[in-house]
């Protein structure tokens, strides 16, 4: 087995604000090979989004690491000199694809200026001697920018919301990382627009080798692109395991009944949807967090909280009546 | 909408509305003839302005001296000329150091947050709390009188007005989507403070400075009038006035004419924010044009 690229242990965020306490992610384990593509899935406010936070070391102030670490390519990152990291690892090793692309390019500079900044500082030795301009514009063709040296000479608002995240794209694959953490990178992008993304996207995957964390609520995004898929829940995994089984062997009860709010074949079906509500992450319910929404929930959920059960095509998952699962379809 | 092409197409809708406003042109004509007094005024005077004539003293206005002569038979055109010059140092120099000191000072307050914002903050507080005259006696008294003092002067006391509006722009652009992923990218602070979040305040600032131009020209020349500006013999308008109030009833020409000069240009720049203020307000009529 290849060393994992990415090593995340016993990771726990909480958020101060006030007097409250805020438990973003509690206890979570994830490992990441190389060149392996980890779809990340959960509702709003499940701590997908602290998770890239906290492997960019971006968190916000009032964000705290109360305890576990970060190992990339066998360092601690947590460990690393601020300095050092941001020269060495942040926008180089590790890049950041940005949810929202309208809004993630400075409207006041062209983007060629912004694209050939990234080039000059942080991927230099990938273009020993070569011109920055034709590299510039060699990374934009490549995404399927077409006439890329006049585009060099544009604004940001004189792009489309699709050409914009393929700049960021190029931004972001330029430095040849070896982790990519994409924040739902398509979510503000429209279907068609989205299926070209995704689909440069997986050549991509192939040709820099680079691994991905594909944070999204979107599982038929995560279905297309994922390698592995772990299911996020009031800040913890609840699920893990790869695409398959995820989708056609659920064990947790969560990852049932989000893949059963899918939409079915039949037209007049009306959707499914969870009862009850994402729990207020400062007042988590004791024992499973997903208990008071859980139907197979059982005396023993309210009392104690699940460890992780291997399962035996591989994955893991957090539910004490894994076996069950399933068993109402 | 995207948010650079709003502004875009609002600068031109501004414009638009603007030419079509007659302050806009008696503006324009006073300040293009301020800055051609300042910067081609030796070329332009008639007379050299420190050359003295005691046969010629206190004349009315002729056609050799149009504006007749002061007490010592200097030129008084000429001498209002060259005046423009300090007048144009002064607004625009201070303009440009309380702008460079405020934007440096007010974005580093809103970018880095905490107690330095605070202490920052609490400098901001500390010059406003003063009446400026007042500061501004206390800082000639230390520094003492000249025209470049003046400028450092006035730079200072004004540069809170700039730091806290770009402190609070820095705040909302600080937010922006564009300047998390610049740190994303490995961007250092410098970085992001210089080309992310400066160049897109930088319009609300010049619009502030523009209204501050007619105050600064009125700042030097009353503290020129009470000596604490441009000394004599160099000339200024407050200068001028100075020395102009003792002749009053031999040569009013000697204290009208700087007072004119003065009222003029103050107009212009006025005349010129108004329009714009007009121009910006979409509540405001339009002119017929």
């Amino acid at each position: 087995m290849a060393e994992n690229l990415l090593e995340i242990e016993k990771l726990k965020i909480i958020y101060k604000r006030r007097e409250k306490r805020f438990l973003a992610l509690d206890c979570v384990n994830l490992d990441l090979k190389e060149g392996e593509v980890l779809g990340v899935v959960g509702e709003s406010g499940s701590g997908k989004s602290t998770l890239g936070l906290s492997i960019m070391r971006l968190l916000p102030p009032q964000a705290r690491i109360k305890n576990g670490e970060i190992f990339f390519k066998g360092k601690n990152i947590c460990k690393i000199n601020e300095k050092k990291f941001n020269r060495e690892m942040r926008g180089k090793e590790i890049t950041y694809i940005p949810q929202n692309p309208q809004s993630s390019l400075n409207p006041v500079f062209k983007v060629g200026r912004q694209l050939k900044d990234i080039i000059k500082y942080r991927a230099q030795e990938n273009f020993q001697g070569q011109d920055i301009n034709k590299a510039a514009v060699e990374i934009m063709t490549k995404m399927g920018i077409a006439d890329a040296e006049k585009r060099l000479d544009e604004y940001p608002h004189q792009f489309s919301g699709g050409m914009k995240q393929r700049v960021l794209l190029s931004m972001a694959f330029v430095t040849n990382p070896a982790l990519l953490i994409a924040d739902e990178p398509t979510t503000a992008l429209d279907v068609t627009v989205e299926a070209q993304i995704l689909g440069l996207l997986a050549d991509l995957i192939k040709e820099y080798q680079s691994s991905i964390i594909y944070i999204t609520h979107d599982l038929g995004v995560v279905s297309e692109i994922a390698d592995r898929v772990a299911v996020f829940y009031a800040g913890r995994v609840i699920e893990l395991n790869n695409r398959y089984n995820i989708f056609n062997n659920p064990k947790h009860p969560y990852t049932e009944a989000l893949i059963n709010c899918l939409p079915g074949d039949k037209q007049s079906e009306k959707l499914n949807v969870i009862p009850g509500e994402i729990p207020d992450l400062s007042d988590l319910p004791g024992g499973c967090n997903f208990h008071p929404r859980c139907k197979y929930a059982k005396e023993r959920c309210r009392n104690e909280k699940p460890e992780f059960f291997e399962l035996e095509n591989g994955g893991r998952t957090a539910c004490f009546y894994h076996e069950e699962v399933g068993r109402y379809q | 909408m995207n948010k650079y092409i709003y502004i875009k197409k609002k600068i031109k809708w501004v414009y638009e509305r603007m030419i079509g406003d007659y302050r806009f042109y008696i503006a324009g004509v006073i300040i293009f003839l301020f800055f051609l007094m300042a910067i081609f005024g030796p070329q332009i005077a008639p007379h050299d302005p420190y050359k003295t004539d005691v046969r010629s003293r206190l004349e009315a206005p002729s056609l050799t001296h149009p504006a007749g002569t002061d007490s010592l038979g200097r030129d008084t055109l000429s001498r209002l000329i060259y005046a423009a010059r300090p007048a144009f140092y002064v607004a625009f120099g201070g303009l440009f150091i309380s702008i460079i000191v405020g934007m440096i000072l007010g974005s580093i307050a809103a970018y880095s947050g905490g107690i330095l914002d605070n202490i920052i903050i609490f400098l901001f507080d500390v010059i406003r709390a003063f009446p400026p005259i007042i500061l501004i006696l206390v800082l000639v008294a230390i520094v003492g009188p000249s025209l470049q003092s003046l400028i450092i002067i006035l730079g200072v006391t004004i540069m809170p007005r700039y730091g806290r509006v770009v402190r609070a722009e820095t705040l909302s652009v600080k937010e922006e989507e564009y300047v998390s992923v610049a740190k994303s990218m490995g961007a250092s602070s410098f970085k992001i403070i210089s080309f992310h979040i400066i160049p897109n305040i930088f319009a609300s600032v010049l619009v502030l400075a523009g209204m501050d131009v007619a105050s600064m020209i009125m700042w030097e020349a009353g503290l020129s009038f009470l000596g604490l500006g441009v000394q004599p013999p160099k000339t200024s308008w407050g200068v001028m006035l100075q020395s102009g109030y003792q002749y009053i009833e031999k040569a009013p020409m000697m204290l009208v004419a700087p007072a004119v000069a003065i009222m003029l240009t103050m107009m212009g720049f006025s005349l010129l924010t108004e329009s714009l203020r007009n121009a910006l307000n979409p509540k405001s009529e339009q002119k017929e044009g």
